[in-house]
């Protein structure tokens, strides 16, 4: 019995010794809807239908989910670059919160420069490449840390595109 | 190739490469395990500080000297670099390459066709290197074989 169901793909048709009428176009029509035969009139267990269904209707929810993601922005090299920098707990110490673009490592936080290079090491962390020794020593000031990203992770800001219609959702300010 | 050491290095330089790379080391010689390598990272850096305040330079170079020997001791079991894969000297340093804008003269007319004004935009400018080329440097010689 068993070496019968798997030499048959699990299908029950030759052990059941059954056979569905599948000659006229309105009886498989009529079966079809049922969901438990296939077109050649072979029964499906259920179990195997729901699952089936279920993994393509979990495909389905991931292919939803593989979108492109929107570019990169300046501002958003900018936020992470700050958040880097309020995570360092020395920073946290020195002035909490109060750290802008303008501030520079040494002179307004009191930093040394291995403190300097540990902010240099996260932000490699963060972003995934390695920044090269000759390039660390200017970055003193989170706004030179974040024009060398900008330039090293070649991100323009892209005007939004001018469209004739409005009636296009992607480009309509209003629905969002 | 801003890797390459091309001026002369003072030595709070020297010392900050030095422990930048000793971030490298531990986080090889300890992965995956981040809080070891935290923990290594500690130990050097109170390391570090407690030779801040040394103000003979001769010893401050024999103590960075010793530092970068037991460096180079301790890293040569780590032969590849897997921390960055796609930087210089990762191990996957320009293994996908960005394709030569030629590239883009080599698609099918009816694959043209679908980006009608770029092309036509790229023909004009191809024209203009062209005239500019030849402004400049007159006719090239043919290729060396």
């Amino acid at each position: 019995m068993l070496k019968t169901i798997i030499r048959h793909g699990c299908r029950l048709r030759p052990a059941l010794n059954m056979r569905l009428p599948t000659s006229t176009l309105n009886t498989r029509l009529h079966t079809s809807s049922l969901s438990k035969a296939n077109p050649h009139g072979q029964i499906w267990p259920c179990v195997f239908v729901s699952r089936r269904t279920s993994i393509l209707e979990q495909n389905i929810k991931d292919a939803g989910q593989m979108r492109t993601p929107p570019p990169l922005t300046p501002r958003d090299i900018e936020s992470r670059v700050l958040r880097i920098c309020n995570d360092y707990d020395k920073i946290q110490e020195a002035h909490k919160n109060k750290i802008t673009l303008a501030t520079h490592f040494m002179n307004d936080l009191g930093l040394d420069s291995l403190d300097h290079v540990e902010i240099i090491v996260a932000l490699e962390n963060e972003f995934g490449f390695e920044v090269p020794d000759a390039d660390y020593d200017k970055l003193y000031t989170i706004k030179a840390v974040v024009d060398y990203l900008i330039k090293r992770m070649n991100i323009v800001e892209h005007k939004k595109p001018v469209v004739s219609s409005a009636s296009d959702p992607r480009y309509d300010h209003h629905h969002h | 190739m801003s890797n390459l050491p091309t001026t002369f290095l003072t030595h709070s330089q020297r010392v900050c490469r030095l422990y930048k790379s000793l971030f490298v080391y531990a986080r090889r010689a300890h992965w995956p395990d981040r809080l070891a390598y935290r923990q290594c990272m500690v130990e050097y850096r109170a390391r570090f500080d407690a030779n801040k305040n040394v103000q003979d330079l001769m010893k401050a170079k024999r103590l960075l000297i010793a530092g970068e020997d037991e460096l180079k001791k301790s890293m040569h079991v780590h032969t590849e670099n897997f921390n960055f894969p796609e930087s210089p000297n990762g191990i996957a340093e320009n293994r996908y390459p960005t394709p030569d804008d030629s590239a883009l003269d080599g698609w099918h007319p009816l694959e043209k066709a679908q980006y009608p004004t770029y092309f036509a935009t790229r023909e004009k400018r191809k024209k203009a290197y062209m005239e500019w080329y030849l402004k400049r440097y007159g006719i090239p010689d043919p290729p060396m074989m």
